[in-house]
């Protein structure tokens, strides 16, 4: 697992996620974004490199989100394969952020 | 108290500097002086023993830091002597070590055999001794350290693992009834750790529908754990009173939302099930989809899940619905957390849920479905070790006949002791919008038990409230034909028509109104519920013969004859009084 920040021309911060998106991920993702100020940024988190992602790392998704402006695209999901995707729409997890 | 602190307090490690003491044993008065004062000068105090049995006394009574320990001595010599003090400091590290004749070597093999730590070779020289004593007074202190550590760690252990057991005994008491041990519900709960974080509730309303609810916390251990008790709390609570699961998952949603922290949720599916109709309702929150088996068909059909997990967003927020089927006798619904279609296999990859979807498909027909869809699983995992919560869950349906024909009436009253009976009137007036977010059922029973203590009679009085104020709000005030109900499709074609209507209703209202006064030994209970409706034809109703099984509806009115002394309609038929007389 290993996570790099960037950000993007738009002015989004992007976070890459590759390997597993799981609770051993948990210090890394929120270090990722906890060095921007609270209800500052609007993210986008990558997943096309994340091949499998649980329950907490859904967890970490929700606390990036109260993170964010909490707006409607306060964070964009990205690219997540097939299986991801099947996670995220189990929770109706498309209610709360934008995948594309 | 804190026996770890009392237990260092009294260790000889931790003395002030200064009061180290040690022992010096020798038969020869010179040799005790020449020693004694050589480890006065080298900074310590000096205890002495004549030879070895009193050395031994001396050790269990004063326990000293260290040892010197001549050879050769009268009643007990060195070597039996350090056999013994090692025997009796055991953990409690104190070295020994040998004073002993120049070069001889099988006398030094002898102490190190005994038990002995070191030696120092006579003529004795204050620097060589000094340094001999200070290496052993190290490694004595780090043993002891240890030691202590050691003894502090069973102490939290023991500690820990007391304290969990109660846990642990209160959380079961909390989340656990007995409902769950009904014939029709199997489950299997594997927690990773003592604490679960997957929760299996179930639970029979008044009117004897069966509730259950398997849900699955982030994470798992005790942080998961904790929000099962609220959960737990609100759906025997909310069961008990009539209350329909729909209602059931908001509060706990709500709940949720105000106590967890942000990123932690409960993933759940609720479902409540209706014997008397057949009628299987599915809130899925998250889970994985639910298999529902159809045997009689043949086939499995998913339930998926339609909304967030609980305890995300607010009720206000959460947007679900419920999918409403109709169940065939045998039919069974198997619901399942993601611990089992994760589940790590002996020979690599996960269980998945192709695989537990072919099972099924594959055990269909059979009684032992749920057994061998474990033992599958089992046999999958091997010795595999567990990364999540694992549970399964199967319910079956009760019904016996037909969809639509009631299975069960619900039970006799039990005898259980209720308040005088006293005088009162209750009543209540709602206008139509106020039935699309409030159901005065679980209310109106709960006042009279309030009122009455008619707990022995709560269940037929909300049967029977229920029958009355279904047809009030469906017929009355909704318009709808019951007629709706016919075909297989026709109960899901029914409620979807009433939701529809419920949401555009605007007008009309309904009038509940309880009379009760003391009769005998008991009481007698007027209940009329009156609507605004246009009134139906009665009086066909009830001349007509009762329904068959294989009606899809008319069982109403049945039902009400023979829970109440009395069923009286009035023209137009929009106004219905029913008479319950109790011991």
């Amino acid at each position: 697992m290993s996570i790099t920040t960037q950000e993007t021309p738009s002015g989004r911060i992007r976070i890459q996620i590759s390997g597993r998106f799981d609770f051993s991920s948990h210090q890394a993702f929120s270090k990722a974004y906890k060095k921007y100020s609270r209800g500052a940024c609007n993210y986008e988190v990558d997943l096309a490199e994340a091949d499998y992602l649980d329950s907490s790392a859904m967890g970490m998704l929700l606390q990036l989100r109260e993170h964010s402006t909490r707006t409607k695209d306060g964070v964009i999901l990205k690219n997540p394969n097939e299986g991801v995707k099947e996670i995220l729409r189990i929770a109706n997890f498309d209610k709360l952020f934008q995948v594309v | 108290m804190n026996t770890a602190t009392t237990l260092a307090s009294e260790s000889p490690s931790r003395r002030p500097p200064g009061t180290t003491r040690i022992l010096v044993v020798d038969d020869s008065v010179a040799n005790r002086r020449l020693l004694v004062a050589m480890i006065k000068e080298a900074g310590y105090r000096a205890l002495t023993a004549r030879d070895g049995l009193e050395a031994v006394t001396a050790v269990e009574r004063l326990q000293p830091d260290l040892v010197l320990m001549d050879v050769n001595m009268p009643r007990m010599d060195g070597l039996e002597a350090a056999r013994r003090i090692k025997q009796i400091t055991g953990e409690r590290f104190t070295p020994v070590i040998f004073v002993t004749g120049m070069g001889d070597q099988r006398v030094q093999t002898d102490c190190l055999a005994a038990g002995g730590d070191d030696f120092v070779t006579k003529p004795v020289e204050l620097p060589v001794l000094q340094a001999r004593v200070q290496a052993q007074l190290r490694t004595a202190r780090l043993y002891r350290e240890q030691y202590e550590r050691r003894q502090e760690l069973t102490y939290y252990r023991d500690m820990a693992e007391r304290e969990q057991h109660v846990a642990k005994r209160v959380f079961r008491a909390i989340t656990r009834r007995e409902t769950l041990d009904a014939a029709h519900i199997r489950y299997r709960l594997s927690p990773m750790s003592t604490f679960n974080g997957d929760l299996v509730l179930a639970a029979t309303t008044p009117d004897g529908n069966t509730h259950l609810l398997v849900g699955d916390f982030t994470g798992h251990g005790l942080a998961a754990a904790i929000g099962a008790l609220p959960a737990s709390d609100i759906f025997y609570a909310m069961s008990a009173k009539g209350y329909t699961i729909g209602n059931i998952i908001r509060e706990i949603n709500d709940r949720l939302h105000g106590l967890l922290p942000v990123g932690m949720f409960l993933a759940a599916c609720g479902l409540e099930a209706n014997d008397h109709e057949c009628m299987l309702e599915v809130w899925n929150a998250g889970l994985p989809a639910a298999l529902w088996c159809r045997k009689a068909l043949g086939r499995v059909e998913p339930l998926p899940s339609i909304s967030l997990p609980l305890g995300v967003v607010s009720s206000a927020e959460l947007e679900t619905a419920p999918t409403r089927h109709i169940l065939a006798p045998g039919d069974r619904v198997l619901l399942y957390t993601d611990g089992v279609t994760e589940a790590e296999g002996a020979e690599g990859g996960q269980y998945g849920d192709q695989r537990l979807r072919a099972q099924v498909e594959a055990l269909l027909g059979r009684e032992d479905l749920f057994d061998r869809v474990l033992a599958d699983l089992d046999a999958f995992r091997g010795e595999t070790a567990q990364t999540d919560d694992i549970t399964l869950v199967q319910f079956e349906s009760r019904a016996t006949q037909a969809a639509g024909i009631g299975a069960e009436p619900p039970r006799e009253p039990t005898k259980a002791a209720t308040a005088p009976a006293t005088t009162w009137r209750l009543g209540l007036r709602l206008e139509g919008p106020a039935f699309q977010r409030f159901d005065p059922r679980p209310l109106v029973t709960q006042l009279v038990m309030e009122i009455q203590g008619l707990d022995p009679h709560k269940n037929q009085l909300f049967t029977i409230l229920s029958e009355l104020f279904a047809n009030a709000l469906d017929h009355g005030l909704l318009g709808l034909d019951s007629g709706l109900k016919a075909g297989p499709e026709g109960f899901a074609r029914y409620f979807a028509e009433r939701e529809a209507r419920l949401a555009a209703l605007k007008d009309g209202w309904i009038d509940i109104h309880l009379n009760h006064e003391p009769v005998g030994e008991g009481g007698r209970l007027l209940l009329r519920v009156e609507d605004s409706g246009p009134g139906f034809d009665y009086a066909a109703h009830l001349q007509a013969p009762p329904p068959g099984p294989e009606a899809f509806s008319g069982r109403g009115i049945t039902l009400l004859r023979n829970l109440c002394a009395e069923v009286r309609y009035e023209p137009p038929g929009n106004r219905v009084q029913i008479r319950y007389d109790w011991p």
